[in-house]
């Protein structure tokens, strides 16, 4: 961590990790935390407040609030990482070769991507959505197809200016094949780039998650997910407002939890100022 | 009758301001440019001869500060002027030109859009247009096609050539002092001859004095009336160069000039008869 | 003979608005020869073409017309294995100290690299050759460690020669390699590449524009001007009746010894047309 950050900053990012740590444990623990069985209906039991074993009270079919949440984590965040984990693939393999090889094949795909980029991001993945039919997988599949050409533009970009670097010079003449040139290079400036572009883009595929499932795109009833909370709870926002308040708290809190440490993370990944020191 | 010397610097102290107090990086420089003079700053790479420049100028980066002395252009004391007098200031009474020239302009902006930043940000604008402004001084730094100059962008010239055009810039707003941070370090060998001889062309003609900081001895020696040698921040000793060179009170001068001169004795011996300028010269 | 350039030209083409613009060239056919541990200094102005033919000698770029000769073979002709081999055998020195070496990297891993390219050894043996070539060059074993960031120009040039020796190459293209240094560092580095060559027999072409740093490391020179080989020079033989004009400017471009160094006359007027000649620029 950069030693210039003032207090203020390095407590952000303090309480920041923690959230992610809190966060990440309850998507984890779920299954041995949760009180009750998050789709388990009791019609009896519906829209009651805290208490009785509820800590949180239950929704509008007597699923335990706190429960959902708790499984919801999974769902949201195991679905982000999913797509992150896809637009890194797709923007590396695409951006690299674009880059490295140049002439035609950079053109060809950099026409491609050109495609992608045209279309707004929202209608885009509804359209592949309807496509490709709801669900968790073809969510995180829409999600990164509409956001991956504009990383492999960055990645495009910054391996160009590597190439010509006078370090890559000499380690051609070195004799460093052109793979491990890659791989030692110009890999690791580029994927450390893309990780701090990818958390704070976190935040934002999470809304979108949370979006599509709130239009009822996304993931489908009964599987928890916040955005879908939020969207079953909108008719009781007078009478039971926890019901919206507590998933939409959850997205913002982790939303909050990515942005931070993404600041951090420019420093921490910086040889220089890693060591200042010295 | 003295003039008011062009720049008087006295117990300047630069620190870098940091989580264990300031730590001094320059102490206790003292220096003056009498009017249409030279005085060259020599020292090696660190000393801290370019972050003087960067004070007297008001320019300190991130968190470098002047922690004390005192700094007076032309007589007028400016060490404790806002940043926005100071900016003024600098326009009207100080030019600057940096070492490599590359760096020093918007790569994406035209020659003439550099000179009309120059002339605007100083209200100079109104008189004429960028052409008429600029055609004087670029003829005066050797550059004859101006018109084909100021359309060319920064990448499209040599280094040499740039120098040139930052020189024009910097005498766009005839400024009585130019301060010259290795203004020929990265030129080729050639490129540097003609530059030092316009700096000295120009303080003849337009009674310019130069404050030049560099590393080597030679570009003292051809173009400096004054030198101040300087060292991990302090300065050694200075006064005429003549006087400096004979007989230098510093043995760390001592030993920085034996070293130039070694290398020059080293050279001639080995071109040896290739030196003699018995030999025409062929033209191609 | 080590290397040999025949008639080696390039060009470049100045984009135009479909990329196909007017030609430059830079190169109009060289010629070069250097035996092996020998030193030949290419010396000219910015723009005569000197790093170009530098990078074509290295392999890094490829030539229009003309060949390049690496121990008898066509450097530009080999098939990718052949020509890793060769590289082993020539090696470079950049001019930029601060691009040279991956910022990312230890100097250890650096100067490792080529190592690790071409010769199988234990982590420790690996550390340990490292550490020896760290103090050939005038540096501390424990220096491995460090990063870029850390060191002074020169000794960030002395990294880049460590990684240059590595191999023991038969040839190190210098290009600008001590430019960017102040005068006395520039000095101490052409004795350490004077010193190694001594004993590790290794020939060097050194490219730069001043005669001074230059006239330290060898007895030949080859001047380089507007693309094309002006005059070879061989300094142990006398001067030739003329001097050619390239060679004439360098010189003059040298200052005496202080304190007064006024330039030796020469026809003035020549000078004058030599330096507003071609592009009209300094």
């Amino acid at each position: 961590m950069s030693c210039a950050a003032s207090p203020v900053r390095r407590g952000l990012l303090v309480v920041a990790l923690v959230l992610l740590g809190v966060i990440g444990a309850m998507a984890l623990c779920a299954p041995w935390v949760a009180p009750h069985d998050p789709n388990a209906i009791d019609l009896a039991r519906k829209l009651q407040p805290p208490g009785n074993g509820y800590p949180l009270g239950t929704d509008h079919l007597g699923r335990d609030l706190c429960s959902r949440l708790l499984y919801g984590a999974r769902v949201s965040i195991g679905t982000v990482l999913g797509i992150v984990a896809l637009i890194l693939v797709l923007s590396l393999a695409v951006g690299c070769t674009a880059g490295y090889a140049g002439g035609w094949v950079d053109a060809a795909l950099m026409r491609t991507c050109d495609v992608f980029l045209t279309f707004p991001t929202f209608i885009l993945a509804m359209f592949l959505i309807g496509v490709l039919g709801t669900g968790l997988v073809n969510v995180i599949l829409a999600i990164a197809l509409t956001h991956w050409a504009w990383y492999a533009r960055i990645v495009r970009g910054l391996v160009l200016s590597l190439k010509h670097r006078n370090f890559v010079a000499a380690a051609r003449v070195a004799g460093t094949s052109r793979f491990r040139i890659l791989q030692r290079h110009i890999l690791p400036p580029v994927l450390a780039q893309l990780a701090i572009l990818a958390t704070l883009d976190i935040g934002h595929m999470m809304l979108h998650v949370s979006g599509l499932s709130f239009l009822g795109l996304g993931v489908q009833p009964p599987t928890p997910e916040w955005g879908v909370m939020i969207n079953d709870a909108r008719q009781y926002l007078w009478t039971q407002p926890a019901l919206m308040l507590y998933p939409g708290l959850m997205i913002f809190l982790t939303v909050m939890a990515f942005n931070v440490p993404g600041d951090h993370l420019r420093d921490a990944l910086d040889p220089v100022v890693r060591t200042q020191g010295g | 009758m003295a003039a008011v010397p062009a720049l008087c610097v006295t117990d300047l102290e630069i620190a870098a301001v940091g989580p264990q107090g300031p730590l001094p990086l320059v102490r206790g420089v003292s220096l003056t440019v009498p009017a249409n003079r030279v005085v060259g700053l020599i020292g090696e790479s660190g000393c801290g001869k370019s972050l003087t420049c960067l004070g007297i100028l008001g320019l300190l980066p991130g968190n470098l500060r002047r922690t004390r002395g005192e700094i007076a252009l032309h007589g007028t004391p400016v060490h404790g002027l806002p940043p926005d007098a100071m900016r003024r200031q600098r326009g009207q009474s100080v030019a600057v030109i940096l070492q490599n020239p590359m760096s020093c302009f918007d790569a994406v902006h035209t020659i003439r859009q550099h000179f009309r930043e120059t002339l605007g940000s100083h209200d100079r604008l109104a008189n004429g247009s960028v052409v008429e402004r600029a055609a004087p001084v670029l003829r005066e730094v050797g550059l004859d096609n101006a018109g084909e100059i100021l359309n060319l962008y920064p990448f499209q010239m040599s280094g040499g050539m740039l120098q040139r055009v930052m020189i024009a810039l910097a005498l766009l707003l005839e400024p009585p002092l130019l301060i010259a941070d290795e203004p020929t370090t990265d030129l080729d060998a050639i490129s540097q001859v003609t530059v030092l001889d316009l700096l000295a062309a120009l303080r003849a003609r337009r009674g310019l004095s130069v404050l030049l900081v560099t590393h080597d001895v030679s570009v003292i020696a051809r173009l400096a009336d004054e030198v101040v040698v300087m060292r991990e921040g302090v300065i050694l000793e200075s006064g005429p160069v003549g006087a400096v060179f004979a007989a230098p009170r510093h043995a760390y001068t001592a030993s920085l000039l034996e070293a130039h001169r070694s290398l020059d004795r080293a050279y001639h011996e080995r071109l040896g008869a290739w030196l003699g300028g018995t030999a025409g010269t062929e033209v191609r | 003979m080590l290397l040999e350039v025949r008639g080696v030209a390039k060009e470049y083409r100045r984009g135009g608005l479909f990329g196909r613009g007017e030609p430059v060239p830079v190169l109009r056919g060289v010629d070069l020869a250097l035996e092996e541990g020998a030193s030949l200094g290419l010396i000219g102005r910015s723009g005569s073409g000197k790093s170009t033919l530098g990078r074509i000698v290295l392999g890094l770029e490829r030539p229009d017309a003309g060949e390049v000769l690496f121990q008898g073979k066509n450097l530009h002709d080999l098939p990718e294995a052949d020509r890793r081999r060769v590289r082993r055998d020539l090696q470079v020195v950049f001019q930029d100290t601060h691009s040279a070496l991956n910022p990312r990297r230890t100097v250890g891993a650096s100067v490792a690299e080529p190592l690790q390219n071409y010769e199988r050894l234990s982590a420790r043996d690996l550390r340990n050759r490292v550490g020896d070539l760290l103090e050939l060059v005038g540096l501390a074993a424990a220096d491995a460690t460090k990063y870029p960031h850390q060191f002074s120009g020169g000794q960030l040039q002395r990294i880049a020669i460590a990684r240059a020796i590595a191999l023991h190459p038969r040839l190190i293209v210098l290009d600008e390699a001590v430019s960017s240094l102040d005068m006395l560092v520039q000095a101490r580095i052409m004795d350490l590449l004077v010193d190694l060559q001594q004993r590790l027999g290794t020939a060097y072409l050194f490219i730069a524009h001043d005669l001074r740093v230059v006239a330290r490391l060898t007895r030949r020179l080859a001047v380089m001007d507007a693309g094309r080989i002006a005059t070879a020079v061989d300094l142990d033989r006398p001067p030739q009746l003329s001097i050619a004009l390239a060679l004439r400017c360098l010189m003059e471009a040298v200052p005496g010894p202080p304190p007064h160094s006024p330039h030796s006359v020469v026809a003035e007027r020549s000078v004058a047309a030599y330096l507003t000649r071609g592009r009209g620029d300094v």
